[in-house]
């Protein structure tokens, strides 16, 4: 495995589905993305995040509790601010303008995540 | 009787009465003033005559009444004195005794006012026991009047003279003094007694008649004590003034209530005019609250179910037993048409509201009727607008099981079907493994479309603006959308993008249109959205269509909504929703 070290960024995964968690960090292994950190919930994502310094935060809309608009602001506000990617299993559509005043990179559907749609969008 | 005869008789029988007393005593006026006899004759038979007067007016006005028969009766037996002044021997010492028998009926008159019938026990023991006292000692007093201590010539022999010790005289005289005064003191306190019993409207119709009784009373005791302690000179000038001024009040407090009465049917007829020209809803309870003059009267009518409501359709609640409302029906043809809740004082009068009841006949039948509709619409409506609620909350929660389940579940398996063919080297497996994630995207579009057929999360997640771009985004046809950016309450922002959805669909679906309008305005109390399209309109562009459907949705917010030609063509859906005060003016940017 021909890995350069110094181009792998690493991810925090925030999701409450554990099968999905499990299946990203499945897909992203082996390629530019490390997957360091997993949450379920926005103070857990946090606390990872505060542990965890990742480069970027893969990070669900629809949370129990504070969803991913409220978290992404808050991880906006930190001193060194990750790069955060909204994914969700509804379409950008169904959130209307709420996105492009997001503080973050961008969104992926769910089910068009991979390594290559992750790259273009962080590049 | 028929009440021509009964004023026929009572006024011969009364006149007679009055002349025949007048004649007996002319000789008495001749010896006291020769030169004013018919001034004395005025004086002494106007109370009489008024009190007869009164009685005749009474039984002819209100027959059902006994208080004519007493009035008169009072007026006739006042006379009784006057035969004191003749020379029949035993009749005119007779008279004498029973001078005051006049005093019973008046009582009787003040006791039982307006009926004229003795129910109360308590009264009818006084009345009994005054007439003993008068008839007891009225005789024991012709029993020792002397004729030989009469001014001579003036006193007729008297065969019923039989006391002859002064002593015993005197103290007959005294009890029936002070028995009779005491009477008058019994009198004051059943009428003080009266006046407080009563309800407040009783007491506003009946406190005149309390307070001519107290004076009554007073007089009467005064009269004696005048009689007592200054001797029967003093007493006969106080009765001849005073005496005849107080007792000439009955009379006339009767007449005063008669007029009052002749008024209230004026009232009555003013009423039935005032309804005959047509009344607004809630405009005949206050014409029946003015014609009792009892402002907090409730009118209500009857309704399937049991129970009662008013011309809103609110219900009414019937008054408690300690309350002092009392409930009149007013029915026709047998069944009760409306129920009137009002002062415990008009009870004496139920004749009034009666009469009002069937004057206004039509009238309240018309509200009774539009009362049943209203309560029947209201009840309508909520149980319409819960049933949208119900259904639109098993939406969210069906469409927020297909999230958080099964689209989850399907999301992760296609990437790890991604996964899978990214990580192996076959090329066949590759393709095969592509094949199938392919496959799998495409259930998971459909299955998102489905979920958005359901329950569209972009109307919570971002409103109806969003929403309604949503769907021109996913239109075949080009939408244009004006649409301000405002937030609106959920059940109408819900019902709107579903008008729209549908219209949307007829749209491209059947009219062939190549382009729609989507216009909402507001003006805070009501929300209008219009949806046109180019298309080819048609007959009846609602046949068949999703649109029907939403007619329920749409009527259960008591909105309104219209599919007609647009104005060049095509077909123009217009939505109306009211919104209620709560209206969210959330401006998305």
């Amino acid at each position: 495995m021909a890995e350069d070290v110094h181009m792998r960024r690493t991810v925090l995964v925030v999701d409450d589905h554990p099968g999905f968690r499990a299946s990203v960090r499945e897909l992203l292994a082996g390629g530019p993305f490390e997957v360091v950190a997993e949450a379920d919930d926005g103070p857990t994502a946090l606390e990872a995040f505060g542990r965890e310094r990742p480069d970027v935060v893969l990070l669900d809309i629809a949370l129990p509790g504070v969803d991913g608009f409220a978290i992404a602001e808050t991880l906006a506000a930190q001193q060194t601010p990750p790069a955060v990617v909204l994914i969700s299993t509804r379409d950008a559509s169904d959130y209307g303008p709420r996105i492009a005043v997001a503080p973050v990179r961008g969104f992926l559907q769910k089910g068009a995540l991979s390594v290559t749609s992750l790259e273009v969008l962080l590049r | 009787m028929t009440s021509r005869r009964r004023l026929a008789t009572l006024s011969v029988l009364g006149a007679a009465s009055v002349i025949v007393a007048e004649w007996a005593s002319i000789g008495a006026y001749a010896r006291i003033d020769p030169g004013n006899i018919a001034g004395q004759v005025i004086h002494d038979a106007l109370p009489p005559v008024a009190y007869i007067a009164a009685g005749v007016i009474a039984s002819v006005a209100r027959p059902d009444s006994r208080i004519g028969l007493w009035l008169w009766l009072a007026g006739v037996l006042t006379l009784t004195g006057n035969f004191g002044n003749t020379l029949v021997p035993g009749l005119s010492q007779l008279s004498i005794g029973l001078l005051d028998i006049y005093q019973v009926p008046i009582g009787i008159t003040i006791l039982t006012y307006p009926t004229g019938f003795l129910q109360s026990r308590p009264v009818r023991w006084l009345a009994v026991i005054a007439t003993a006292q008068v008839v007891v000692m009225g005789l024991l007093v012709t029993a020792y009047l002397d004729p030989a201590r009469c001014h001579p010539g003036t006193c007729p022999a008297n065969p019923f003279f039989f006391i002859t010790d002064r002593g015993v005289a005197d103290g007959i005289y005294l009890v029936r003094q002070v028995t009779g005064a005491l009477l008058w003191i019994a009198f004051a306190a059943f009428v003080l007694r009266r006046y407080l019993r009563g309800t407040p409207a009783a007491r506003r119709l009946l406190t005149p008649v309390w307070v001519v009784g107290l004076i009554l009373a007073g007089s009467g005791v005064a009269s004696v004590a005048i009689a007592t302690l200054a001797g029967n000179e003093a007493a006969s000038s106080y009765d001849f003034w005073i005496g005849w001024t107080v007792s000439m009040a009955p009379p006339l407090i009767f007449l005063v209530g008669l007029l009052r009465q002749r008024l209230v049917r004026a009232a009555i007829a003013g009423f039935v005019e005032e309804i005959a020209g047509g009344v607004s809803i809630g405009g005949l309870r206050d014409a029946f609250a003015r014609l009792a003059g009892d402002p907090d009267l409730a009118l209500a009518f009857p309704v399937e179910g049991g129970g009662y409501v008013d011309a809103d359709g609110s219900t009414v609640e019937l008054p408690t037993h300690d309350e002092r409302r009392i409930v009149t029906p007013i029915k026709r043809e047998g069944h009760t048409v409306a129920i009137v809740v009002h002062d415990e004082a008009l009870q004496t009068d139920p004749a009034l509201l009666r009469a009002a009841g069937a004057a206004a006949g039509l009238a309240l039948e018309n509200e009774r009727l539009t009362a049943e509709v209203r309560a029947r619409l209201d009840a309508i409506r909520s149980s319409r607008a819960r049933l949208v609620e119900a259904a639109d909350a098993e939406r969210v929660r069906i469409e927020r099981m297909l999230h958080d389940g099964a689209q989850q579940r399907l999301v992760a398996l296609a990437i790890r079907i991604r996964s899978m063919a990214g990580g192996t080297q076959d090329p066949a497996i590759r393709e095969r493994l592509d094949t199938l994630g392919t496959e799998l995207d495409d259930a998971l579009g459909e299955l998102r479309e489905l979920a958005r057929g359901i329950h569209p999360a972009v109307l919570v997640q971002a409103g109806l603006g969003a929403a309604l771009a949503s769907l021109a985004q996913r239109s075949p046809v080009r939408v244009v959308l004006e649409v301000p950016d405002l937030r609106f309450p959920p059940a109408v922002e819900s019902t709107a993008y579903y008008v729209a959805a549908e219209a949307l669909t007829n749209a491209a679906r059947h009219a062939r249109a190549t382009l729609v309008t989507i216009s909402v305005w507001t003006n805070g109390n009501t929300f209008g959205m219009t949806v046109l399209d180019d298309g080819v309109g048609g007959a009846n562009p609602r046949q068949g269509s999703g649109l029907a459907g939403l007619e329920d949705r749409v009527a259960a917010t008591a909105g309104s909504l219209r599919v007609r030609a647009g104005p060049e063509g095509g077909t123009l859906v217009e939505v109306s929703l009211p919104i209620g005060r709560e209206m969210g003016n959330e401006v998305v940017p």
